[in-house]
């Protein structure tokens, strides 16, 4: 546990990092007004609020993955070199997001999800390893890569999930096994490939497992010896899913009793699919955190009439008991795969005099949604790449309305349908700058034709049904990083890739700068506010994961981020000019 | 081979050079101990040629859920290979196949020995043969001594585009 006196030297080690004053002074508040007075968390807290580190996937609760730090910036990044790399000696696709914490970076590999913490005061050198016995077993049940998408810090520990549905956690000074706890059994064709999220001395954790019939939940662990608080499901009875009096569905169509039940025939819900595969994000204030649900299972439409609820959902949740403050559905009755998962992104938005506590979600259905956090009521909706599955969301009762010639239906295909099974937007994290602003979206523009066949459930096999080919998308480009008003849910610029949809993660700085990886492997810096190119370079490996920044042992400002393809995004790569695979961290400075 | 002992390594003989013909014409596997074959391996295919089987083994393939990993034209899908080509990590012979089939692979092919019949294994192993791929039957002694009588085809150098 971390007394207050560590949060006064964190503090005069930002002094001596050379921040200003004025961030000093930002970080002191916050330390002050950390929520509920527990170390751990106000360690945590803490530790986001200071752009030297990077103490959480997505920089912040609020999974804005926007650094303060403006060392580097639109006049100065043309001269970005690397400073050292590290090989992770995996070939699979990377996910995640490094951590620096205490100038120790953390990383953790694909399967067999090994764990790296190297010292920043010798760049690269490694301080311990960790390899976990993961199950090989896994490997063959995760639907798409055996990826990982992150891991989590908190109060002294390296906290994440192994595919084979363990979480572990261990001491970041050394790499021991402080606890771990056994969630699911892979053999039912559940895996685990999600960043946990530590809220108030709690890891959450969710499943993946949407392909194989899986039922999805997300549960609490303690963050002090692992064991388990609360699990909530997403499919199933109110009292499984954790809807109670308190619950407030702001929309007509996601209000009814043991909807979880009765919006699926007999018994289907019971392999439903809706997994928590995505990313968990947290409001402090309302004390509420959100995640999505995925698509639901079996693929096969017309094997579930019904709405299927809460596949491809949005939750959000009281951290200390799981129940369910509202929900609401994206895709009612998904026949396409529109996962629900993609991450949301906390923000405050001035609205007509007053700040409205907001959130923003690019989902797989193609819409970006601008939604009150507090109630689940859309502000603005709008596609945000070629969409023609819907005509639009009806605001009265909150549900699309859905083109019928684009639903996807047993023994016929459908041609043209937009965006594909991997939408319009996948997994990979946009970023928000509060100086512009904007969010900056890495997107997919490409579609596919559709068929769907009867299947039954066979316990570790695949639950699908469908045959998906993908197709051009209108534009003739299948990648974009897309800047996003989320008050108007207009674009306001993009940067268009013609031959590789964008599977890469964003972040953004106080120095102006967007910083995000392409399928061939170019790692890219923009202009915040005009999208102009700024800076590239060749990587060795096409880029799924997450870039950061912080600030070093010596007072720089450095860039990383992992590359090595894979994961869905790893087929479109499989290219004549596309690098192979391959694990390489990249660490840039000036 | 000792070469993780120490010692004396220079009365160690060498590990023997990997076949010229390709990894693929070493198959791994069935790990020695662990895969009990449930046929001989001289034993043939009683639907070699037959399409009638052959069909009957599509059948199979998409009842059994093969396409959702190995996709719907058996071309590799996310979580499995293709198997349409000449690279067989376990062998790519109608014993070898049926082997796999029957008693899963270490990295999450499941075992079908206890769900489906003989018969029914032979009709997805004339299913996947009539894709175009698959290797000749193994010989007799190790391909290691006689890689010129290997019946896999070499591998192409690739040069693209």
């Amino acid at each position: 546990m971390a007394p207050p006196m560590t949060t006064v030297i964190r503090i005069s080690d930002s002094a001596r990092r050379g921040l200003t004053a004025l961030l000093a002074s930002i970080a002191l508040s916050s330390a002050c007004s950390a929520p509920r007075g527990d170390a751990a968390e106000a360690d945590l807290a803490h530790r986001e609020k200071d752009p030297g580190e990077w103490a959480t996937q997505g920089s912040d609760y609020s999974l804005t993955r926007y650094s303060p730090l403006a060392k580097l910036d639109t006049s100065n990044v043309s001269g970005l070199r690397v400073a050292w790399t590290f090989s992770t000696g995996q070939v699979h696709g990377h996910e995640g997001t490094p951590l620096v914490v205490n100038d120790v970076m953390y990383i953790v590999t694909p399967f067999p999800d090994q764990a790296y913490a190297l010292d920043l005061k010798k760049p690269g050198t490694v301080k311990w390893s960790y390899t976990p016995a993961t199950n090989p077993w896994a490997e063959g049940v995760a639907c798409c890569d055996v990826v990982n998408r992150g891991w989590a810090y908190a109060d002294g520990k390296i906290v994440y999930n192994l595919l084979d549905d363990r979480t572990i956690a261990l001491d970041a000074k050394d790499g021991h096994e402080v606890w771990e706890t056994k969630l699911a059994d892979v053999n039912r064709g559940i895996t685990m490939t999600m960043a946990p999220l530590i809220v108030d001395g709690k890891v959450l954790v969710g499943n993946s497992g949407g392909e194989m019939g899986a039922r999805g939940w997300i549960a609490a662990l303690a963050l002090s010896d692992g064991h388990q608080l609360w699990r909530a499901y997403t499919t199933g009875p109110d009292s499984d899913v954790k809807i109670t009096a308190k619950t407030h569905n702001f929309y007509r169509n996601d209000q009814g009793k043991d909807l979880g039940v009765t919006s699926w025939p007999n018994d289907a819900w019971k392999h439903g699919g809706a997994t928590v595969w995505g990313w968990i994000s947290y409001d402090p204030e309302l004390n509420l955190i959100y995640h999505g649900t995925s698509n639901p299972g079996p693929w096969n439409g017309d094997q579930r009439p019904g709405d299927n609820k809460w596949s491809s959902s949005i939750f959000a949740r009281d951290p200390n008991t799981g129940e369910v403050r509202w929900a609401y559905q994206f895709t009612p009755h998904d026949m396409w795969d529109y996962d629900g998962v993609n991450e949301n992104v906390l923000i405050d938005m001035a609205d007509g005099g007053r700040t409205r506590k907001a959130l923003v979600h690019f989902d797989r259905n193609g819409y970006g949604y601008t939604m009150d956090r507090a109630t689940g009521e859309i502000i603005a909706v709008a596609p945000f790449v070629a969409q023609n599955w819907s005509t639009g969301i009806d605001r009265s009762t909150g549900a699309p309305v859905v083109v019928k010639e684009k639903g996807a239906h047993q023994g016929t295909v459908t041609n043209d349908i937009c965006p594909s099974t991997s939408g319009g937007k996948d997994e990979e994290p946009s970023a928000y700058s509060p100086k512009t602003g904007l969010v900056y979206v890495p997107a997919i523009n490409v579609c596919m034709n559709k068929g769907e066949h009867q299947v039954q459930y066979i316990a570790g096999t695949p639950y699908m049904g469908s045959n998906f080919p993908a197709v051009p998308a209108p534009g003739g480009f299948k990648g974009a990083l897309i800047a996003w008003d989320p008050k108007t849910a207009k674009e306001v610029w993009s940067v268009k890739d013609t031959n590789y949809p964008l599977y890469s993660g964003v972040l953004t700085t106080g120095g102006d700068l967007v910083f995000y990886g392409t399928l061939d492997g170019w790692f890219r810096a923009l202009d915040a506010r005009s999208g102009r190119v700024l800076w590239q370079q060749q990587l060795g490996s096409g880029i799924i994961g997450g870039p950061m920044t912080y600030i070093g042992p010596d007072g720089k400002q450095y860039i990383a981020v992992l590359s090595g393809v894979g994961g869905v995004g790893g087929v479109y790569a499989k290219t004549p000019s596309a690098p192979p695979t391959g694990g390489m961290l990249y660490v840039f400075s000036l | 081979m000792r070469y993780n002992e120490g010692g004396d390594l220079e009365h160690v003989p060498p590990p023997p050079l990997p076949s010229l013909t390709g990894a693929a014409a070493v198959p791994e596997g069935p790990f020695p101990g662990i895969a009990v074959s449930a046929i001989e391996s001289t034993e043939v295919n009683p639907y070699a040629d037959d399409s009638a089987a052959a069909g009957r083994g599509r059948q199979l393939f998409v009842a059994m859920n093969c396409t959702g990993c190995h996709g719907f034209q058996a071309k590799a899908g996310l979580m499995a290979p293709n198997l349409v080509d000449n690279y067989w990590r376990y062998g790519g012979s109608d014993v070898d196949v049926f082997s796999s089939i029957y008693n899963g692979r270490a990295r999450g092919m499941p075992a079908w020995g206890a769900v489906l019949s003989h018969d029914q294994i032979w009709e997805l192993v004339s299913y996947v043969r009539s894709l175009g791929g698959m290797t000749g039957p193994r010989l007799p002694g190790s391909l290691l001594e006689h890689p010129e009588k290997a019946q896999t085809p070499a591998p192409q150098n690739k040069r693209q585009p």
